[in-house]
């Protein structure tokens, strides 16, 4: 036991020297959250990032056509320019100046139509650009076409019931439908609202865990490399000690980085103007993932670190090995923007499967008994790369000739 | 101190030690030559229990080696031929997890840290990083983390290479005090014949994994020795 103790100091001794793990670890993840939450925030904020350019043109001056103007531009997610002339046949030239790709043009008699509620929708015409997205083009129609049916409705209540003040009808237009949001949270539902940074938080902690391989590799690739390993074992320390002694300073190391990106999430973020971070209550959950998430950090940093022949070439592999991890496992893009190939490639990556048990706890609130699958994939592909680096190191210590 | 019968290890095709056996009593250091390839640093790992020999046995102050390691190996200071050091801790702290690591902890391990240093003139720079060090006293060190818990017996894997005269001197000093102060047994390896001649009792001379030459070092001529070493040593 005094033994591990003093491989454990050994460790955070040569830790507190490497100044540059310690930024890679702390700074850079850090950096990231703040980055990343702020620069997806639209992409996850209650308006979207949808912002459609739309052109109005109105052939004639009246109440109705005032009203359905008014009504349209009150719909999010439109900008709305308006030009006036006498001829529907001016709008798609106006369009193209303006490259505006959705019009509608309000034709002369819309007023009387709306007055004898009868061919309302003669009186409207949409034009379309070939190159609007199906997405734009739904919501352009839809957006035209419940104006027109409110208009429609408010003129027919107003027909049904002669008495209706002008401030009853301005207050039955103004009226809006809201339903009510909840967002679902694995088999219930949850009024809290999915935000970037519960994205980016557990993401972003994932990769700079997994960068645990820089200050791992930088001291076990020399202990191999210039025989204090093999001066170890003729001191009668074991491989499972030099292992266990290793994964010990490591383990508390990621234990602080995660409380640390948490402590981001939820407290510099929202300074910067961003969302802070949500993260459910279940907290010894989270705990577990992380204490897992860990082991099979630290495994694979031993693991490569065991293979490598110098401290370059771990740095350059498992740099590049984590990207592309992250890459396609939902840390740098979040998979569901991604395409379902992709998605389904996601598999292939250890950090997915630590990304997918996080944002199971954050967002859905699931218990660990829901993610057994992720977890007990992570525990599998550590203990292999446990496995490995201690077969390895077994291996050239025999071979120390 | 060390016995050692009949080693034969074979890596491949190749019989890299043939039947070696030996003999290093207390007190005495033995000089261990050879060209390279000869099978010092294989014997060496065998001795050292990190290779098992494919023939033969090795005891240590009466206790087998492949039977009973762990306690064999208490017995044991090594000194590799690579600087095995953390460059980016101190000397002391060096000294510290290397002797933690052997067993040592409080005052005696203090006490042990001291006595090496003072051995290999360390006990100035030991608060320095390592990677501060000179060449000279990275040996130094090396040397002192092998002395740590002041063993019965030394391996030495070629302690001079590359080193200045200052500080090989104080190297050889230091293992001849050992010897005759301590009693304690040393086996050598060297390329350099002038140090063999300086310190060593004993010479064992391996070429192609045979004993050729086992004997006293004051009943062997020199330059019968320089025959043996058909010239591929350095003076």
């Amino acid at each position: 036991m005094r033994k591990i103790f003093a491989g454990v100091l050994k460790e955070f001794w040569l830790l507190k020297r490497d100044v540059h793990a310690l930024m890679v670890l702390f700074v850079m993840p850090s950096l990231f959250i703040l980055i990343m939450s702020l620069a997806m925030r639209d992409a996850f904020s209650e308006h979207s990032n949808i912002h459609l350019k739309a052109m109005i043109l109105c052939e004639e001056n009246s109440t109705a056509s005032r009203e359905f103007i008014t009504q349209l531009k009150k719909i999010k997610g439109f900008e709305w320019s308006e030009t006036v002339s006498h001829h529907t046949e001016a709008l798609p030239e106006k369009m193209v100046e303006n490259n505006i790709l959705l019009g509608v043009s309000i034709c002369q008699g819309f007023d009387k139509a709306v007055e004898n509620n009868s061919g309302i929708d003669k009186k409207i015409v949409i034009l379309i650009s070939p190159e609007t997205t199906p997405i734009a083009k739904v919501l352009f129609e839809t957006a035209v076409g419940s104006t027109v049916a409110k208009i429609s409705m408010v003129h027919q209540m107003s027909s049904l019931n002669p008495w209706m003040t002008r401030e009853e009808k301005e207050e039955a237009l103004a009226d809006k439908i809201w339903f009510e949001e909840h967002f679902l949270q694995g088999k219930n539902t949850t009024d809290v609202r999915p935000t970037s940074v519960q994205q980016s938080v557990p993401a972003w902690l994932i990769f700079s865990m997994f960068f645990i391989i820089i200050p791992i590799s930088n001291t076990f690739v020399n202990e191999r490399r210039l025989g204090t390993l093999a001066r170890l074992a003729v001191m009668n320390v074991s491989i499972g000690s030099l292992l266990i002694s290793k994964m010990i300073p490591y383990f508390v190391i990621n234990q602080i980085q995660f409380v640390a990106m948490l402590l981001v999430g939820i407290f510099v973020v929202p300074l910067l103007g961003g969302d802070a971070l949500s993260i459910g209550n279940n907290i010894s959950g989270l705990l577990v993932v992380s204490s897992v998430l860990s082991f099979v950090s630290i495994s694979y940093a031993l693991a490569l670190a065991s293979f490598v022949k110098t401290t370059d070439q771990a740095a350059t592999i498992g740099g590049v090995l984590n990207i592309i991890f992250a890459a396609i496992g939902g840390i740098m893009i979040p998979l569901f923007v991604m395409p379902d190939f992709m998605q389904q490639l996601a598999v292939i990556s250890p950090m997915s499967w630590g990304l997918e048990s996080f944002l199971a706890l954050f967002l859905h609130n699931e218990s660990l008994s829901d993610i057994w699958k992720p977890l007990g994939a992570l525990l599998l592909f550590g203990s292999i790369c446990l496995g490995m680096a201690a077969w390895k190191l077994n291996r050239e210590l025999k071979e120390a000739r | 101190m060390i016995l050692a019968r009949n080693i034969t290890k074979t890596f491949g095709d190749k019989k890299v030690l043939n039947n070696v056996s030996f003999t290093v009593s207390r007190g005495s250091i033995t000089g261990l030559i050879g060209h390279n390839g000869a099978g010092k640093t294989t014997l060496m790992a065998i001795l050292c229990g990190l290779i098992r020999p494919d023939e033969g046995s090795i005891t240590i102050g009466g206790i087998d080696l492949f039977r009973d390691m762990s306690k064999a190996r208490l017995a044991i200071g090594y000194v590799p031929q690579k600087t095995s050091l953390y460059p980016e801790m101190s000397g002391r702290e060096n000294l510290l997890y290397f002797g933690s690591m052997i067993g040592l902890f409080g005052d005696a391990l203090d006490q042990s840290i001291d006595e090496v240093s003072t051995a290999t003139a360390l006990e100035e720079h030991l608060d320095k990083r390592v990677v501060h060090y000179s060449g000279g006293m990275q040996k130094r060190l090396n040397l002192a983390i092998g002395l740590l818990g002041n063993p019965k017996i030394l391996y030495l894997d070629e302690p001079t290479v590359g080193v200045d005269p200052e500080t090989r001197d104080i190297i050889l000093t230091t293992l001849l005090a050992l010897s005759k102060e301590r009693g304690m047994s040393i086996l050598y390896t060297s390329h350099y014949l002038e140090e063999v001649e300086r310190i060593c009792d004993y010479l064992l001379v391996l070429e192609q994994g045979v004993v050729i030459v086992d004997d006293f070092l004051k009943s062997l001529k020199h330059e019968s020795l320089e025959n043996y070493l058909h010239g591929g040593f350095r003076r």
